[in-house]
């Protein structure tokens, strides 16, 4: 049994019917996901330190995420401006 | 040399730098810097004997409370009040709050839609509940590296988060080498930790272009 190519099957998702992929679309798909992910990191920190403002990893994991966040904003601003 | 100089400061601070074993150890010390020179080392067997157990406060180590230790004295000496008169280090509160409020506010002043990004929205609670796993997972290694590199020997001690973000260790070390060394094996086990739990949030069950995040140029 082999294992599914997942890879291909993510790039069909932006082939056109010429079957050229959309690169563009594939960078602003991934970039929303990247966003997304990392804001509910960041989220997920800032709850925690809610309950509890002096537990031990959320603070820095908020920054990891933070971190994240704002590499995705700068890369979409260049793009945009 | 450091044992005839340190010799001289003792004996100076209870005698006065003008006494028999003082003017005795200068010349010592004369001779021990011309050593390289002359090729006639110090008669350590002549010089005088300390003059007791306790030690002016100026030469206590680092590492050393002078609240708790009897082994030094307060030096009355200039020596002495310039070593008090020191400020003593205020640390500020290592595990201060971050500012979530000020940065969401912030972040609610960009305007996501035009640069093609999702809006702020509470997450999908899948998703919270993969980041809650995350975190948690991520305290338990953050706080088994901390364990690690604590000086003290108290089973509840460790190094600070801030302390471990940051790369150093503010704990008193007697032994400066020993303290390097784990300064050195935190940051690399810091830094591993961190890059896994990157990974692990921009995840990897996505075939991600390095371009959404320009990672090939970081």
């Amino acid at each position: 049994m082999s294992l599914p190519d997942l890879e291909h099957d993510k790039d069909l998702e932006y082939e056109d019917e010429d079957g050229e992929i959309d690169e563009d679309e594939l960078v602003l798909d991934q970039r929303a996901e990247v966003f997304s992910r990392a804001w509910a990191a960041w989220n997920v920190a800032e709850e925690a330190l809610a309950d509890d403002a002096f537990s031990f990893g959320p603070q820095s994991f908020g920054l990891i995420a933070l971190g994240l966040l704002l590499n995705v904003v700068k890369d979409a601003t260049k793009d945009v401006y | 040399m450091g044992y005839i100089s340190i010799l001289h400061l003792r004996i100076a601070d209870l005698k006065g730098p003008d006494c028999v074993e003082c003017m005795q150890l200068a010349e010592a010390a004369s001779h021990a810097v011309d050593f390289p020179k002359t090729g006639t080392p110090a008669n350590f067997t002549n010089l005088p004997r300390p003059p007791s157990k306790e030690r002016p406060d100026f030469l206590a180590p680092e590492s050393v409370d002078l609240t708790e230790n009897n082994l030094y004295y307060p030096s009355p000496k200039i020596l002495g009040t310039l070593f008090r008169s020191v400020p003593s280090a205020k640390r500020p509160r290592l595990d201060t709050p971050n500012s979530g409020t000020a940065i969401l506010q912030s972040m609610m002043e960009i305007d996501l839609e035009e640069i093609g990004l999702p809006p702020l929205e509470p997450p999908h609670e899948n998703l919270m509940e993969e980041m809650e796993q995350l975190l948690e997972a991520y305290s338990e290694h953050l706080g088994a590296v901390a364990r690690t590199h604590t000086p003290s020997k108290s089973p509840d001690a460790r190094v600070s988060e801030a302390e471990l973000i940051s790369g150093t260790i503010l704990a008193k070390w007697s032994d400066h080498r020993k303290r390097r060394e784990a300064v050195i094996a935190m940051n690399l086990q810091v830094l591993v930790i961190i890059i896994l739990y990157i990974s692990s949030i921009l995840i990897l069950d996505l075939f991600l272009d390095p371009r959404a995040l320009q990672l090939n140029s970081t």
